[in-house]
C-alpha cells in the first residue's frame, strides 16, 4: 500500500506501523519506549505524528506511531507545530519525573521548544516507566518483573518486591534501559540485581566468568543452542570458530 | 423445574400470574442500600412478626404463596428516594410511605393490609402542606419513567419466579423466534446508545461483532462502576438482576456469542452474591447453558470479579483483567468489537444498557424511540447526589432538562441553598453552571457544554461549593486511579493536579492557570486511552464555566466559597448570632466559645478552617473571610 509521510511517498505492506515505514524512509521519529526488538506498547507518546485518513481530509488525528497500522492512503505529519508541542510537553513531564537522568534532560535540550518546568519528584529514580525491561523479560520467557501499582506509583518490582526463581539474573533488563534505572552490581563470582545475587558461570576457555548459573539453565533448558553456548565465553566461542576455519583452508 | 420449551415458560407465568392474583395486597418494601443502612431489615422482619401476630398470611418475596396468603411482602432493590429510606410501597392502592420505622409496623398491618386504607399521615408532604395519596403524584416520581428500572424496586430480585411473573424472559422469546439480524436491527432502529457513558450506537457495535469472521464470540456486561457518587447499575445488578441476564442472553443471540462474562468490582458484594445466585437459577431453569428453552440456543454467563481499578471500567483494561492480565488499556486504533476478548469479537455493553434490551425487543424500536430526543432516544438513570434536596436513584427520558431534574424531581437545592453547580459524568465528565440549566440531558448537548453524560452521576452543588476545590477533587482522583501505562496521563494529571493544588493553597503564580490549561489540552490529546483523554475534562470544563473563580484564587488569593483552608477565615457575625449554640460542640478544635445565649466567638488561633461551624448554623451568623494574605 501506499502511504505519505512528511510530503515523500512511501510504500508500506499491511501490519507495518507507521514508525517502521518512517525509519525505512530515514524519516526521523524521536521514540524512548519504543524497542525494534520488542512489541509495541505506546507509553512514552513521543513517538506522537498527526495523521489524515487521505490527502483530502481536513481532520487530523494525533496517534502514537509506533502502535498505529498503516493504512492505504494515509498522510502523516511527524512535526506539525501540535505534534513538536506534544513531544515537548511528554519530555518536560518525564524531565520533571527523573531530574536525575541525563539521557531525558539531554532529549528535552535537543527538542529545542517552549519547555515548562514542572513539579520536579524527589525520589531520586531514574525509572520513566518506559516497559522495556518488562517486555524484554516476557520475550525472554521469563517474566520476573512486571509494572505494578497505579498512576505515580506506578513502577517496575518482581513479584511483592522480593526475590523470585523466575528471574535468571541476565541482566537484559539492565541493559534495555534507557536511563540505566536497574542496579547491576558485577563481581567475578557474582552478579547482584533486583536485590538478588547469582553466582556467575566460568568459561571453559579463558576463565572469564560470561554468564549467571541461572541463565545457563534457562537457555538450556529451550534447547535451541550448541553445547558450547553454554561452557565458553562470546570471545573463546568466536577464537575456535576462527581456528576452525584455518583448519578449514589449510 | 427446568423449562425445556417456550410453551413451558408461558404456562409458568401464566400460573405465577394466576396465584399473584388471588393476593390482595403486595406490600414493597425497599431493600436498597441507604433503606437498608435506615432499618429496612427490621422493617421487614417486624411486618412479618405483626402478620403473624394478627393472623394474616404473608407470602414473602418470590415465595410461592400459600393458599390462605392474602397480601406478598417483597424485599425489593432500590426505589430511589433514597434520602427518605426506608420506603414502603403498598399496591393495589400505589400508597407510598417514607422513613417507615419498625415500631409503626403495626398500623401498617392494621390499617393498610387489613382495613385496605391509605395511611394519610404517613405520606409524602409537599412544602405547601398538601400530602400525596399516590407514589404517582409524589413529584419525585411524577417526572420520572422507568425503562432500566422498571423491575428495580418492584421484583423480588432473587426470584426467578417472581421475574417471570413480571414478564421477564419474554423478550429472550421474542429475540429466539426473530433471525438474528432483526434483533441488530430492531436496537439499531431504536437508537439504542451505550449507557456506561460513551454514547456509541449499540446496534451498531453488535452488527459489526455479527459480521466479524471468528470462530468465538463473546458478550460482556460491564458492572464496574466507578464514578464518585454512581450506583444506577449496582441498583439494577442487585435490584433486577435477571433482566441484564436476559440481555445478554439476547445479545448472544444477536451476534452468535456462546459465553457471556459479567465484569463486577469486588466492592459491590451483594451485586456478586445476587448475580451467582441469579445464574444458578437460570441454568437450573435451562435459561442459561445448552439448548435454553428447547430453542438451539446455547448461552452461559459466568462472573468477573474486578479488584476496584477504576481503569478496569475501561472497555480495553477490562477484557485484559478477565484475561487474568494487568488491567491496563491497549490503544483503541484497533476495536475490541472486531479483536476483543481473547482477540475475539466481543460485545460489551454497560448493565443500564442491557436493562433496556428486553423491553426494546419486547415493546418494538419505535416504542423506545418514541421517548428521548432524535439524537439520543429512551431514557437514563441518574444518581442525584450533592447538595440537592431529594438524593436518590431516578430514570428520566432523555432531553429532560438539567432544571427539571434539580428542582423538579430533586426538590432544589439543600436547604434553599443557592445553585451553583452539577456535575455529570464522573471523572471524565465536567461541571455545569446555572448557565447551563435549561441544557436538555442527552449525549451530544452534555458533550457540546464542556462535560458528558457518562454513566450517570449527577452532583448538585450549592455557592459553598469551590469548583477549584472539586477540579482538584477530581484530578486527584484520576491520579491514582490512572493505570500509569503513558506518560500523559500519569504524570500530566499529577502536574496537573499539584498546580490546582498550588491554587487552593494560594501558592500559585500568575501564568499557572495558562500553565495548566495547555497541560490539560496535552494530555488530552496525547494520552493512550479514553480515560487519560477525558481526565481533563473536570478542570477545563470549570475553568470554561468557572473562570473568574479560578483567576481569584491566583491573582487575590481568595476563596469566595469559603473552601480553600489556607485563603479563608471564620469568624462569627455578632448581629446575626442568637447563641443557640449548636456550633460549639461542632468544632473538632474547640475553637468556638460562648455562654448560651450570647454571642460566641472563634478562637482563630485554634481554627483548622474545615467550615464545620458554617454547615451546623441555623443563622447564617459563620461567616468565610478572605484571610488577606498578601496578593500576587
Amino acid at each position: 500500500m501506499q502511504l505519505v509521510i512528511d510530503g515523500i511517498p512511501c510504500t508500506a505492506q499491511s501490519g507495518e506501523t507507521i514508525l517502521q515505514v518512517a525509519r525505512r524512509n530515514h524519516i526521523d521519529i524521536p521514540t524512548l519506549c519504543h524497542h525494534d526488538a520488542l512489541e509495541g506498547v505506546g507509553a512514552c507518546r513521543l513517538c506522537v505524528v498527526a495523521v489524515r485518513a487521505h490527502a483530502e481530509a481536513v481532520d487530523a488525528q494525533v496517534v502514537a506511531s509506533c502502535m498505529y497500522a498503516v493504512k492505504d492512503g494515509l498522510q502523516v505529519d511527524t512535526a506539525t507545530p501540535e505534534v513538536r508541542r506534544l513531544r515537548q510537553t511528554v519530555l518536560d513531564l518525564l524531565a520533571a519525573r527523573c531530574p536525575d537522568a541525563p539521557e531525558i534532560q539531554a532529549l528535552r535540550e535537543r527538542m529545542g521548544g517552549d519547555a515548562v518546568d514542572y513539579a520536579p519528584a524527589t525520589d531520586g529514580s531514574k525509572c520513566i516507566m518506559c516497559y522495556r525491561c518488562v517486555r524484554a523479560c516476557e520475550a525472554i520467557g521469563c517474566n520476573a518483573i512486571a509494572a505494578v501499582n497505579r498512576g505515580p506509583q506506578k513502577e517496575v518490582a518482581p513479584p511483592f518486591f522480593d526475590a523470585t526463581q523466575r528471574c535468571i539474573g541476565c541482566g537484559t533488563c539492565a541493559a534495555i534501559c534507557p536511563t540505566g534505572h536497574i542496579a547491576v552490581t558485577e563481581t567475578p563470582q557474582y552478579r547482584e540485581i533486583w536485590s538478588q545475587r547469582f553466582a556467575m558461570a566460568q568459561c571453559a576457555g579463558c576463565g572469564a566468568p560470561f554468564m549467571t548459573e541461572a541463565t545457563r539453565e534457562h537457555l538450556a533448558g529451550l534447547g535451541k543452542l550448541k553445547p558450547d553456548y553454554f561452557t565458553h565465553c562470546a570471545a573463546c566461542r568466536q577464537r575456535d570458530a576462527a581456528a576452525r576455519f584455518v583448519r578449514v583452508g589449510t | 423445574m427446568k423449562l425445556t420449551s417456550i410453551d413451558m415458560l408461558a404456562q409458568r407465568r401464566e400460573a405465577l400470574v394466576q396465584r399473584a392474583a388471588a393476593l390482595a395486597h403486595e406490600v414493597r418494601v425497599c431493600a436498597g442500600t441507604a433503606c437498608v443502612a435506615a432499618g429496612a431489615g427490621k422493617l421487614s422482619d417486624a411486618i412479618q412478626r405483626e402478620a403473624a401476630a394478627k393472623g394474616l398470611v404473608l407470602a414473602v418475596d418470590g415465595d410461592a404463596p400459600d393458599a390462605e396468603a392474602t397480601v406478598r411482602l417483597v424485599n425489593t432493590g432500590c426505589q430511589g428516594l433514597c434520602q427518605a429510606g426506608p420506603l414502603v410501597r403498598v399496591l393495589p392502592q400505589d400508597a407510598f410511605y417514607c422513613g417507615v420505622r419498625p415500631k409503626q409496623a403495626a398500623r401498617l398491618v392494621s390499617e393498610a393490609l387489613q382495613n385496605n386504607a391509605v395511611i394519610a399521615d404517613w405520606c409524602a408532604v409537599s412544602p405547601q402542606g398538601q400530602r400525596y395519596a399516590t407514589r404517582a403524584e409524589v413529584p419525585f416520581y411524577r417526572h420520572q419513567q422507568a425503562i432500566a428500572l422498571e423491575g428495580c424496586g418492584a421484583v423480588a430480585p432473587e426470584s426467578l419466579d417472581d421475574y417471570i411473573a413480571h414478564g421477564g424472559f419474554a423478550a429472550l422469546v421474542r429475540a429466539l423466534e426473530m433471525p438474528p439480524e432483526d434483533i441488530v436491527q430492531t436496537v439499531e432502529d431504536a437508537g439504542l446508545r451505550g449507557r456506561g457513558g460513551g454514547g456509541f450506537s449499540t446496534g451498531r457495535k453488535w452488527r459489526i461483532a455479527a459480521s466479524a469472521s471468528a470462530s468465538e464470540r463473546y458478550v460482556i456486561c460491564n458492572g464496574d462502576e466507578g464514578d464518585p457518587g454512581a450506583f444506577m447499575d449496582c441498583a439494577i445488578m442487585e435490584g433486577d438482576p435477571f433482566r441484564i441476564i436476559e440481555g445478554m442472553a439476547i445479545a448472544a443471540r444477536a451476534i452468535g456469542a456462546q459465553q457471556g462474562f459479567i465484569y463486577v468490582r469486588h466492592e459491590y458484594p451483594k451485586a456478586v452474591a445476587r448475580l451467582d445466585k441469579t445464574i444458578v437459577a437460570c441454568r437450573k431453569a435451562g435459561l442459561l447453558g445448552a439448548g435454553i428453552l428447547g430453542a438451539g440456543f446455547d448461552f452461559d454467563v459466568e462472573i468477573a470479579r474486578g479488584g476496584g481499578a477504576f481503569v478496569c471500567g475501561e472497555s480495553t483494561a477490562l477484557m485484559r483483567s478477565i484475561e487474568g492480565q494487568v488491567g491496563e488499556p491497549r490503544a483503541n486504533y484497533i476495536r475490541s468489537v472486531q479483536e476483543g476478548l481473547y482477540g475475539q469479537p466481543t460485545v460489551l455493553n454497560n448493565v443500564e444498557t442491557f436493562a433496556c434490551v428486553p423491553a426494546i425487543i419486547e415493546r418494538g424500536a419505535a416504542w423506545f424511540a418514541a421517548t428521548g430526543t432524535p439524537g439520543s432516544s429512551g431514557t437514563k438513570a441518574f444518581c442525584l447526589v450533592g447538595k440537592v434536596a431529594h438524593t436518590g436513584l431516578i430514570e428520566v427520558p432523555m432531553g429532560t432538562t438539567l432544571r427539571q431534574v434539580i428542582f423538579d424531581i430533586g426538590g432544589g437545592v439543600l436547604d434553599g441553598r443557592p445553585f451553583k453547580a452539577v456535575q455529570t459524568g464522573g471523572p471524565s465528565g465536567g461541571c455545569l453552571g446555572e448557565a447551563q440549566l435549561d441544557l436538555p440531558v442527552d449525549f451530544d448537548a452534555l458533550t457540546a457544554a464542556g462535560s458528558m453524560m457518562g454513566s450517570g452521576g449527577m452532583i448538585v452543588m450549592d455557592d459553598r461549593t469551590c469548583m477549584v476545590d472539586v477540579a482538584h477533587y477530581y484530578l486527584s482522583f484520576l491520579q491514582s486511579e490512572s493505570c500509569g501505562r503513558c506518560v500523559p496521563c500519569r504524570e500530566g494529571v499529577a502536574q496537573l493536579c499539584h498546580l490546582l493544588d498550588t491554587m487552593r493553597r494560594g501558592t500559585a503564580k500568575p501564568g499557572d492557570l495558562d500553565r495548566a490549561i495547555r497541560l490539560a489540552q496535552d494530555i488530552a490529546q496525547a494520552s493512550l486511552c479514553s480515560l487519560g483523554k477525558s481526565a481533563p475534562n473536570p478542570f477545563l470544563s470549570a475553568v470554561t464555566h468557572f473562570r473568574a473563580e479560578f483567576e481569584a484564587h491566583i491573582n487575590d488569593r481568595t476563596c469566595s466559597a469559603g473552601v480553600c483552608r489556607d485563603l479563608t477565615v471564620f469568624a462569627i457575625d455578632a448581629q446575626a448570632c442568637t447563641g443557640c449554640g449548636l456550633c460549639a460542640p461542632a468544632c473538632p478544635a474547640d475553637a468556638i466559645a460562648g455562654a448560651p445565649k450570647q454571642v460566641h466567638a472563634i478562637d482563630a488561633q485554634k481554627c483548622t478552617g474545615c467550615g464545620a461551624c458554617r454547615t451546623v448554623c441555623r443563622d447564617d451568623a459563620v461567616r468565610a473571610l478572605p484571610r488577606n494574605l498578601p496578593c500576587n
